[in-house]
């Protein structure tokens, strides 16, 4: 379970988030929509402690953030970003050993299985020469599932998504939506999703929310919408320019 | 307080933040140095990259340096007849200046700038923080190897550079000035110590601490995409070669 309690964030002397509070349950996947520069990534970079926040408390699982990092085990978070952040300077077999590695419980022989199983679920163990390819020789679909399965390659119990389907054709996002839902509901992994694609957050979500202002102004159930949306979604979902959220308003 | 106390109070003060996050940087490659955490397959690619791959901007620089110094030393000491002198003059000019600071000036140049850019770019693709992600610490695995290699590989350069300037030298005073090797040599070995080499060889690794501790200070800072990466890359260099200046001074002056 993922908790934020409060949660402020200010950058350069502008606050990015303001008393936000957000609770994520177990095995759920919580998405978050929002104009462009509200703060979403703010939120993922938080819960994945890359960035501090001004006041307020994260808990993972009940526990601050602080004393679940630096696990002997590996990581308990994972994070797929926006520009999939493959290392240019490794394979695609080198960029998913990386953290398998680091773990320091596996033989290179398991290893080379870990990463073939982990290429195999996102659908990319078919392609005998796709180990020794560098990032720069595979595509944007491509380097999005390496991510993931880089991610997912060190069993972690949560995973937050950056706009994981920006950029991407609309049948490569079909396919990384289902990828994710699928492996989320096989792992029981718990996630934040920030996107701009409401196909994405409609398809992978259960709950969504709007954040805007610095908070998180409405949440529903993916099921339940866009019948029950509220004001601010409703209009998010139409891509209206009139309405609750203002284009000077929020970013 | 007055703007110019208070812009030169802002400039102290993001200089000294600046140079106590380098500091940090020292201390953490040290420390995966001793706990054993540096990646080996990473500190020889960067041994090559930023080391051996200077090898022969160095030697060209150095060699040409060191035919140009000596083409204007014959011709003036031949005046006072002392073109036997020639060999000490250009050797301690060599072995305690010119061999480490054309040497640190092109290392700051080549390797500085990459490490900047290279740094730079990760930083701007979010590589940095995928790193951390995946439980990596990020100075031991990127920066370490970066600051070992520069700190290892520039003082063997100053000494292959000594060795190319002074051939140099010495090839232009015997071929076109009639110098004999033996009187060349003579005098090298008449009047140089070796602390003469050795001081030189020692600016190297203080060069090469400063250079990549300013690189990846740069580096991890860069923001604003390529441009950004550009800039760091930029700012390194002249930040390099400045801080490399000043602390030539500064060990000339402790060394000799």
């Amino acid at each position: 379970m993922i908790q934020l309690e409060n949660v402020c964030f200010s950058l350069a002397g502008r606050e990015i988030l303001s008393q936000l509070s957000l609770t994520v349950p177990a095995g759920q996947t919580y998405v978050l929509l929002g104009p462009s520069g509200c703060g979403k990534s703010t939120v993922l970079r938080l819960v994945m402690g890359l960035i501090r926040p001004n006041a307020g408390r994260i808990l993972i699982d009940g526990l601050p953030l602080a004393d679940t990092q630096n696990n002997p085990a590996g990581p308990t978070r994972g994070m797929v970003f926006q520009s999939s952040a493959l290392f240019d300077f490794l394979t695609v077999y080198e960029n998913i050993a990386l953290g398998l590695r680091k773990k320091g419980n596996l033989t290179e022989a398991e290893i080379k299985e870990r990463v073939r199983q982990e290429l195999d679920r996102v659908g990319l163990g078919d392609d005998p020469d796709l180990l020794g390819k560098t990032p720069a020789e595979l595509s944007g679909g491509m380097q999005k599932r390496v991510a993931i399965a880089r991610t997912l390659a060190l069993d972690p119990k949560i995973i937050l998504y950056d706009e994981p389907t920006t950029g991407l054709d609309p049948i490569m996002a079909g396919l990384i939506n289902d990828l994710i839902r699928r492996v989320h509901r096989r792992l029981k992994i718990t996630s934040i999703l920030v996107t701009h694609d409401l196909n994405c957050a409609l398809r992978v979500g259960d709950e969504i929310g709007l954040l805007y202002q610095g908070k998180i102004r409405e949440s529903a159930p993916a099921r339940s919408l866009p019948e029950k949306a509220g004001p601010l979604l409703r209009q998010f979902l139409d891509g209206r320019l009139t309405g609750p959220i203002t284009i000077n308003g929020g970013w | 307080m007055p703007q110019p106390m208070r812009i030169i109070g802002e400039k102290s003060r993001s200089f000294l933040a600046a140079v106590g996050e380098i500091a940090i940087y020292y201390q953490a490659s040290l420390a995966a140095l001793l706990r054993g955490e540096l990646d080996r397959t990473r500190t020889l690619w960067e041994l090559n990259n930023l080391g051996v791959n200077s090898l022969p901007i160095v030697v060209i620089i150095n060699t040409f340096a060191g035919m140009v110094i000596s083409l204007h030393l014959s011709s003036s000491f031949a005046a006072f007849g002392l073109t036997a002198q020639m060999g000490h003059i250009l050797t301690i000019a060599f072995a305690r200046e010119l061999a480490p600071v054309l040497t640190g000036i092109v290392v700051a140049g080549r390797a500085g700038s990459a490490i900047a850019a290279e740094i730079g770019a990760m930083a701007v693709s979010e590589q940095i923080d995928a790193l951390k992600t995946l439980g990596i610490d990020h100075r031991a695995y990127l920066i370490a190897p970066k600051i070992l290699a520069v700190f290892l590989m520039l003082p063997l350069l100053i000494i292959m550079a000594n060795l190319t300037g002074l051939a140099g030298g010495m090839g232009l005073a015997v071929y076109f000035k009639h110098l004999t090797v033996r009187t060349f040599l003579d005098s090298v070995l008449t009047y140089i110590r070796p602390w003469d080499f050795l001081g030189g060889i020692t600016k190297g690794f203080f060069f090469g601490l400063a250079i990549t501790g300013i690189g990846v200070y740069y580096g991890l800072h860069t923001k604003y995409g390529a441009t950004g990466v550009g800039t760091a890359a930029t700012k390194t260099v002249v930040a390099g070669v400045i801080a490399l200046f000043i602390i030539n001074f500064l060990l000339t002056v402790l060394f000799y």
